[in-house]
């Protein structure tokens, strides 16, 4: 890029300095080859999400009953259960399910907590105090209890169990939200912008939630593990997803019948839980390394 | 310019500053001196409005600053923090952080004038305001910080131990920049120092405190010329 470019557009330059960031932050983070795997996990995920039809053989809901129980085979990649589906097609389609909670959750709960931490943190006083024992009321019941609780009275199913972890899943990001807002609240740029007349408005949205954001998105990444367990869970227990839908909760619950027998029912969803648990906890871990605050030297 | 009469200022009980008075001409470069701990950034961040809890009157340019709105005050007075290493954002390149208190106050054309406020503290070049903070040296985000406090053209300006943080090399560099700005500019300096060279260097005027209270005012030529009244500030000239 030429220097005339860089004055007759300002906009673009600082696109350019920011990708350069980015560019800088990428080399860091392929140096660390856990994280690697763990993005590599995830990209699969979201590429088998994204192809599932493409990717399946079979039609994830149609029974065949002649091929009930069916061991892995050239036919049944994975096998078949108790309906004679074919457990490789259900697994590719239920990583969908999966994707749709997990996004779900994040996408309603991390936004929530981020603007709760942030105002409370910046704001102080008694805006702060009820803002803190709202958390700490729901912080106080137990997650999955209230999950429950809520899938319950709602009804099961896909959304409300997202919508129940949900309510369970924000008061840890306003927690971490406001402990990062009361350090930058009082640092000197924020100041600066202070004395420049800024109104908090403006102070909480570009100048304090930026600084909060890198605490977040590690907390994110690492709660989408507890995220899929716990839809998982609730899909065990039948308050998730509902059959037919090849939600791997439910599929697992359904194979525990015959897991002495035809163990790969519930061993292969089980094995996809894991897998990708895994790789987001290991994608978290990587990007706690280098996002964290309190780990990096002040620069 | 600014008048502080009778100002005191207590942290939850700890009394940072007691019954201090001031008064700065328009032009004048003002100095407060002390050891740390003795109230004279309490002061500047007083004045800036940072503190809630004080007594007393403050007035810049004759308006009481507990009757005028912040964004009025911001044209008036500006501050300079001590450490340039905290006092820049992270998240934004340098221009952006220039340019903010003009958006903040609405004024025309913040990116033509953030390049020649840039220009003017001797970042010239298209490129230096695309960098972020953590690319620039401790002098650089100096001048970086002063031009964001020059952003809105303020006619009093808080240094708070402009130099305190930089090399003894660079901090010449920042001195003779401020002098510069204050000459041409015709702006008025209030300069929080524990570094009675800085202040003597930079200032007309200077006060001297200790333990949250004034001990003596005194010119230039009276620190010169040693003509001080209070043992305390022989002390601190012994010491330094």
């Amino acid at each position: 890029m030429s220097t005339t470019d860089l004055v007759d557009d300002p906009r673009r330059a600082v696109r350019a300095a920011r990708w350069a960031e980015f560019k800088r932050f990428a080399r860091r983070f392929l140096r660390n080859p856990l994280g690697v795997v763990g993005l590599v996990i995830v990209i699969l995920l979201l590429f088998v999400a994204a192809f599932a039809p493409w990717l399946a053989t079979h039609d994830p809901y149609l029974p065949n009953l002649a091929a009930r129980l069916s061991a892995p085979s050239a036919e049944f990649w994975l096998g078949a259960d108790e309906l004679g589906r074919d457990i490789y097609s259900r697994l590719v389609h239920g990583s969908r399910l999966t994707l749709l909670i997990v996004a779900l959750v994040i996408v309603t709960s991390a936004p929530v907590g981020l603007i709760v931490g942030a105002v409370s943190g910046t704001v102080g006083g008694w805006v702060d105090v009820v803002f803190m024992r709202i958390t700490d009321v729901f912080l106080a019941v137990p997650k999955l209890l209230l999950a429950l609780a809520f899938v319950a009275a709602l009804g099961p199913g896909i959304v409300n169990a997202a919508l129940a972890i949900t309510l369970t899943a924000w008061p840890p990001y306003a927690r971490l939200a406001r402990a990062e807002a009361l350090v930058v609240r009082n640092s000197d740029y924020v100041n600066a912008v202070r004395l420049a007349g800024a109104s908090e408005f403006r102070i909480i949205v570009f100048h304090v939630i930026p600084m909060c954001l890198s605490s977040v998105i590690v907390r994110m990444t690492f709660d989408m593990a507890g995220i899929i367990l716990t839809a998982a869970g609730l899909g065990f227990i039948g308050l998730g997803a509902q059959p037919p839908l090849p939600e791997w909760g439910a599929m697992i619950s359904t194979g525990r019948k015959f897991i002495f027998d035809q163990w790969w029912i519930a061993t292969v969803p089980g094995a996809a839980i894991f897998i990708v648990s895994l790789g987001f906890n290991l994608l978290g871990d990587a990007l706690r390394d280098l996002l964290d605050p309190h780990l990096r030297q002040r620069n | 310019m600014l008048e502080v009469h009778d100002l005191s200022v207590d942290f939850s009980g700890k009394i940072a500053v007691r019954n201090t008075g001031l008064t700065v001409q328009s032009g004048e470069s003002f100095g407060l001196v002390g050891e740390s701990g003795s109230g004279k950034s309490t002061i500047l961040r007083t004045i800036m409005g940072l503190n809630r809890s004080w007594s007393g009157t403050i007035r810049i340019d004759g308006l009481d600053i507990r009757k005028t709105p912040r964004k009025q005050l911001a044209r008036l007075v500006q501050m300079v923090f001590q450490d340039p290493y905290s006092s820049l954002h992270p998240r934004y390149v340098i221009g952006q952080q220039v340019a903010e208190p003009m958006r903040i106050n609405g004024l025309p054309n913040p990116e033509k004038r953030t390049a020649e406020l840039l220009e003017f503290v001797g970042l010239g070049g298209p490129r230096f305001q695309f960098r972020f903070p953590h690319e620039l040296s401790g002098g650089q985000r100096q001048r970086v910080a002063i031009a964001r406090a020059l952003a809105l053209s303020p006619k009093l300006l808080l240094l708070d131990e402009p130099t305190s943080a930089l090399d003894v090399s660079i901090q010449a560099e920042i001195l003779n920049l401020l002098n510069r700005l204050r000459k041409e500019l015709g702006l008025t300096f209030v300069i929080v120092s524990h570094d009675l060279a800085v202040i003597s260097y930079m200032c007309e005027r200077l006060m001297v405190m200790r333990n949250a209270e004034p001990v003596e005012t005194l010119t230039r030529e009276q620190l010169r010329a040693r003509e001080i009244a209070d043992d305390y500030t022989r002390a601190l000239i012994a010491a330094a």
